[in-house]
């Protein structure tokens, strides 16, 4: 693994049982303390807990995380990336396990695009991540969209360049289309004066579904920041789409533009500017975003997760 | 927040007292809301005053036939310029100066042993250019926050067929408004530099930004206190917007509000001048004491 280079060095992990994981994980994180680089594990709370053990005094030089609760919503891991990395420190050293088996399947286009885009975000930056997957828990197309995420395949103790990789054509080909449910109830908003009544619409639809106070609150900025950049951005009407479905509440924003920019709302804004915080607000608040673009137009669907059970990845 | 706020579709009920911004479509929906204004004041006997642009006399018929009022003859009619304390020749409102005269109607009409003052002001001919609205704007925030402790309250009425959008950032300066005239409110309340209450949203930018703008050199201190429980909504734009203001002037402002999700807000902002608090219940009281909020 090319640890000293200078820019970004991205590798998956393929590995089978606890075993294969520490040998692989644990020298990584040691190494990184060692070398005086900042170190941060964010993985599922189980890995967490085995990594801490394992590790040893190390733990102390090491933050932890679990990536199921600051990785909920994928597309908030750039600025937080961002954030750590962005300091002028030095390296940074980072063990990111985006997809495990049990992981709300719902999620897994945004983490397969969130790895293809952080190849080309973070191309420059002194960042070397190894990001597990369970080769033994998941299925075969997600380790091939693995391959084609990551330049390195670490697999065995080996580390190889992935012959797959391709992560622009990744990136296009997780960009589905997301017709809305057809239980949905719709609200048209044509201009900045529809807002006030977009919100009462929401908060309507919202308090009936039984919703939290706190959750209402959090749909209403959200279908108001989607509406608003749509009214921006496009010039046209914006069609908002509410539905309850496998213990979700999604609110989701249609309009006739196109996206260009595949980091929008994924990087934090600049201080003091006005422009680009509305996607943002939206992955912050949000527990999933997806987005489908094309020459017909843009949906932007921003998941409120209701707590309840989900249709688990494999 | 103490004071009765929010959109309201009538002048009626406004007792004893309330500051209303009306922006009217046509003459007849300001007739009809001057007269509900003027028939409270009556009932509560106090001093009522009738103002507009013409002259004594059809000031004095125009009052005649407001509709259903059986007597208006308690009614004191003025010309506007003469009801701000304008200069004859004169159509800019001074606001210090128009704030006295106001004071001094309001004790003398106590004096007189009225239970208070108010007045119906149609204000447009005040309000047509740019530097007439700065300064009757002003005035408005000036005399509101002599109307939250003293006897006194005034409809103050704008003709939207002449002033456009530019009547929302006048009417927007009163506590309460009439439906359609503003969708939030900028006014005062003891112990606070301002209160904002309603929804603040891309709508409304503009006005929001303008009446900022035209109130902000009127509050003194570094420190800004906002009372914001009766903000319904506020767009991070306008977040921004009032942060860059205080940053402008190296003014700190604190807004207090009953929102979790605004204080969410502004941590994701990374707001540098503005400080979003959860409002202390007994912090003036969280009850929304009389307002009309919501309707």
């Amino acid at each position: 693994m090319a640890e000293d280079a200078g820019g970004l060095v991205h590798t998956a992990l393929f590995y089978r049982g606890e075993s294969e994981y520490l040998d692989a994980v644990v020298p990584f994180v040691r190494d990184g303390v060692d070398r005086g680089e900042r170190v941060f594990v964010a993985v599922p709370a189980d890995k967490l807990t085995l990594v801490r053990g394992a590790v040893g005094h190390a733990a102390a030089g090491i933050a932890f995380t679990d990536m199921a609760k600051v990785g909920r919503n994928p597309a908030r891991g750039f600025p937080m990336m961002s954030a750590v990395g962005d300091q002028g420190a030095g390296r940074v050293r980072i063990v990111a396990e985006p997809v495990w088996p049990g992981r709300c399947a719902e999620t897994y286009p945004a983490c397969v695009q969130n790895e293809a885009l952080f190849n080309t975000t973070f191309a420059s930056w002194p960042l070397t991540t190894l990001c597990p997957y369970d080769a033994a828990g998941l299925d075969d197309g997600v380790l091939a969209d693995a391959r084609a995420t990551h330049p390195l395949i670490q697999q065995n103790s080996i580390v190889s360049d992935s012959g797959d990789f391709a992560s622009w054509e990744t990136l296009a080909r997780y960009n589905i289309p997301l017709p809305p449910d057809p239980s949905a109830v719709t609200f048209t908003v044509r201009t900045f004066e529809d807002l006030s009544a977009a919100r009462a619409f929401v908060a309507r639809c919202s308090a009936s579904a039984g919703l939290s106070v706190e959750a209402i609150a959090d749909l209403q900025l959200i279908a108001t920041e989607l509406a608003t950049n749509s009214l921006e951005y496009t010039g046209g009407a914006c069609t908002l789409a509410l539905w309850q479905r496998d213990g979700a509440f999604v609110c989701q924003a249609d309009d006739a533009g196109r996206l260009d920019d595949p980091l929008a709302g994924r990087r934090a804004p600049a201080c003091h500017t006005t422009g680009g915080r509305g996607l943002f607000l939206v992955n912050a608040l949000a527990d999933l975003v997806r987005t489908h673009t094309s020459e017909a137009g843009t949906a932007i669907r921003a998941y409120l997760s209701l707590g309840c059970e989900q249709e688990a990845l494999t | 927040m103490t004071r009765r706020h929010g959109a309201v579709d009538s002048a009626a009920g406004l007792t004893p007292f309330g500051h209303l911004g009306w922006s009217y479509r046509d003459r007849g929906e300001f007739f009809s809301r001057a007269a509900e204004y003027i028939a409270d004041g009556l009932a509560r006997d106090q001093w009522v005053e009738y103002v507009g642009a013409g002259d004594h006399t059809s000031l004095r018929a125009e009052l005649a036939e407001l509709p259903g009022l059986a007597d208006v003859s308690g009614v004191k009619v003025s010309a506007v310029p003469q009801f701000y304390g304008v200069p004859p020749g004169g159509d800019v409102v001074d606001p210090e100066i128009a704030v006295a005269t106001q004071v001094a109607a309001v004790h003398e009409a106590l004096r007189q042993g009225y239970s208070g003052f108010r007045a119906v002001v149609d204000a447009t001919s005040m309000s047509e250019r740019p530097h007439q609205r700065d300064a009757l704007s002003c005035f408005e925030f000036l005399v509101d926050r002599q109307m939250a402790v003293f006897p006194m309250s005034a409809l103050c009425a704008f003709d939207v067929s002449r002033l456009g959008s530019d009547a929302a950032a006048l009417a927007c300066l009163h506590p309460l408004v009439g439906e359609d005239s503003a969708p939030f409110q900028l006014y005062a309340e003891p112990g606070v530099q301002f209160t904002l209450a309603g929804e603040v949203d891309s709508a409304c930018a503009d006005t929001f930004t303008t009446a900022l703008g035209r109130i902000w050199p009127l509050i003194s201190g570094r420190e800004v206190t906002v009372d914001a429980r009766g903000l319904a909504y506020i767009g991070h734009r306008q977040l921004l917007e009032l942060d860059r203001r205080a940053r402008s002037d190296r003014s700190r402002v604190v807004l207090r509000t009953g929102q979790p999700i605004l204080i969410r807000l502004a941590g994701l902002l990374n707001l540098t001048n503005v400080r979003v608090v959860a409002a202390d219940r007994h912090d003036g009281g969280d009850s929304p004491v009389g307002t009309v909020a919501g309707r």
